[in-house]
């Protein structure tokens, strides 16, 4: 919305630019993607299988190398950071499997989370994380490995926000879920927002990911083909019967 | 009966000392080193090189040997470790940029086993050696006789292990070194340092190497395939004790240490691996993933 005094165009928490890559150097599985996360939105990254979305959040991570175009965090390009660095940055990412750590305790997976912090800073923000997700208390002492799918991802999630960061990347965080779960981690996606912490959510299940998110990409092909408020592409008929899933192109 | 067992509990504190770096670097480096062994003689040799500048002078407390062996066992440790760092960096670091398969590392651990036993028969010869000739006569402790010299071994021994325990279960370090263990890929998202922790993982399994290398050069004699023959039971303690668990490990030396012992005593110290063996077979028909493994 541009009003009378246009607002001074502010460095976007995630700027990726013309980015190709891939596991393997000659067959890039992302060929040119861009996007852009800016203050406190929720982004929703759509698309068919082998899209590439799930490689954006992992290139950004530095899991997946980068063959060329940019990655730009608060302005300032993170090609080539080793992963462990990224946090530093104040992003976060929230894998699809494999998010917690399953021997160890809820407690301790909260606590690697918060590795740069002092140990007063990290006590304090895992009674936060408490607060936040209420049932991680009661579970406190309880190796990962035995709580449900659901729980686990509160842990994976509550695990990411302890380095306070900025933005935080989800990787299908509905994958598995029931659909009563998936709206419970949803609706904590925005109580996240409300503090201030921008999202980037790659996701197969369209229809949750558009009714929750600012704005939407849709991959295809290893490119953004669309790109859309939630609503203007839960309507549009090309994204709707191309990518928003299998069901809907069954029912076309 | 009670004989027995405190032989047992003695031969098996060489057997957790070796182990536990044998399953930290299985853990932490994704191999099997063949290598653990031959780094516990590399750590009976340094500190056998210290005692020979330093001299064993003197005697504390009915020990066979004085204060250098004690400050020499401190040096061996630290020594031991940045060996072990330097083999890393300058092999197995190397592999591991060039995403060497396991098969590859396991290999190269051979590799690194050979190179180490040699350059100790290079250095030091292939007789066996003594830090110290003193004779000890043995104490009696609730009807067990033992040598002063193998009742401390048992009690660095159960003085590293609960240290293990407090160093993984209340470190930062300790509990990064478990994260690495179950999922590198996600330690390092969460700003865990991997190649840190895998130098804190050789200088640890080194460094206990040489603390049992140290402590079975005073029980029997210092000598180059020392650390080899320890390694068929460690790797029988790492597997009956279920490759994921340091504490399995533990387990599974003490397991192998007494049933050593037992076939020592009742049938014939020549079977006493092939009896070692049989318990671990049985272990493993009853319980797969070993003792405290989780299943696959």
């Amino acid at each position: 919305m541009s009003g009378a005094t246009p607002r001074p165009a502010a460095v976007p928490h995630l700027a990726v630019t013309d980015l190709v890559a891939g596991y393997v150097p000659d067959v890039p599985i992302l060929r040119g993607a861009s996007l852009r996360v800016d203050d406190g939105e929720i982004i929703a990254v759509l698309g068919p299988n082998g899209a590439g979305k799930s490689t954006l959040v992992k290139a950004v991570a530095g899991l997946v190398p980068a063959r060329s175009g940019d990655i730009q965090v608060r302005g300032a390009s993170i090609l080539g950071l080793a992963t462990h660095k990224l946090v530093g940055t104040g992003v976060a990412y929230v894998p699809q499997v494999g998010n917690v750590f399953t021997r160890l305790s809820v407690e301790e997976n909260l606590e690697l989370g918060g590795l740069g912090g002092s140990a007063a800073k990290t006590r304090q923000r895992i009674a936060e994380m408490y607060t936040l997700f209420p049932d991680l208390a009661r579970f406190r002492r309880l190796a990962a490995g035995r709580l449900s799918g659901g729980q686990r991802q509160m842990v994976a999630v509550a695990r990411a926000l302890m380095a306070e960061p900025h933005l935080l990347m989800l990787d299908e965080p509905s994958a598995g879920l029931s659909p009563r779960m998936v709206e419970l981690v949803f609706h904590k996606l925005l109580e996240i927002r409300a503090a201030r912490v921008s999202i980037l959510l790659v996701e197969q299940n369209a229809r949750a990911a558009l009714a929750i998110c600012d704005r939407g990409y849709v991959l295809a092909e290893g490119r953004e083909r669309f790109e859309g408020s939630g609503r203007d592409l839960l309507a549009s008929p090309e994204v709707g019967a191309l990518y928003l899933g299998s069901t809907t192109r069954l029912a076309s | 009966m009670i004989q027995v067992l405190a032989d047992g509990v003695v031969a098996a504190s060489f057997i957790v000392l070796g182990v536990v770096g044998l399953s930290m670097i299985y853990n932490i480096l994704n191999f099997p080193s063949f290598a653990q062994g031959d780094h516990i003689a590399t750590g009976a040799y340094i500190a056998l090189g210290i005692v020979a500048l330093a001299g064993t002078a003197g005697s504390i407390a009915g020990l066979s040997f004085g204060w250098p062996l004690i400050g020499a066992l401190f040096c061996a440790t630290l020594l031991n470790g940045l060996l072990a760092l330097l083999i890393d960096r300058s092999i197995y670091r190397q592999l591991r940029l060039r995403n060497a398969s396991r098969i590859s590392l396991i290999m190269a651990s051979f590799g690194v086993a050979l190179m180490l036993r040699n350059l100790i028969v290079l250095f030091a010869g292939h007789d066996p050696q003594y830090y110290a000739f003193a004779i000890q006569p043995a104490l009696g402790i609730g009807g067990a006789r033992i040598t002063p010299n193998d009742l401390l071994a048992v009690i660095v021994t159960a003085v590293m292990v609960v240290a293990l325990h407090l160093f993984l279960s209340r470190t930062t370090l300790g509990k990064s070194m478990r994260a690495v263990s179950e999922n590198p890929s996600l330690a390092r998202v969460n700003g865990i340092d991997v190649d840190r922790v895998i130098r804190w993982t050789w200088l640890i399994g080194a460094g206990l190497a040489a603390i049992a290398g140290v402590l079975l050069g005073l029980s029997v004699q210092v000598n180059p395939s020392m650390g080899f023959e320890l390694l068929l039971p460690m790797f029988a303690a790492m597997i009956v004790g279920g490759v994921t668990s340091v504490y399995g490990a533990v387990l599974g030396a003490l397991l192998i240490g007494i049933a050593e012992a037992v076939t020592v005593q009742y049938i014939a110290p020549e079977y006493r691996q092939a009896v070692a063996f049989l318990v671990v077979i049985l272990v493993l028909l009853v319980r797969p993933q070993g003792i405290l493994g989780e299943k696959a």
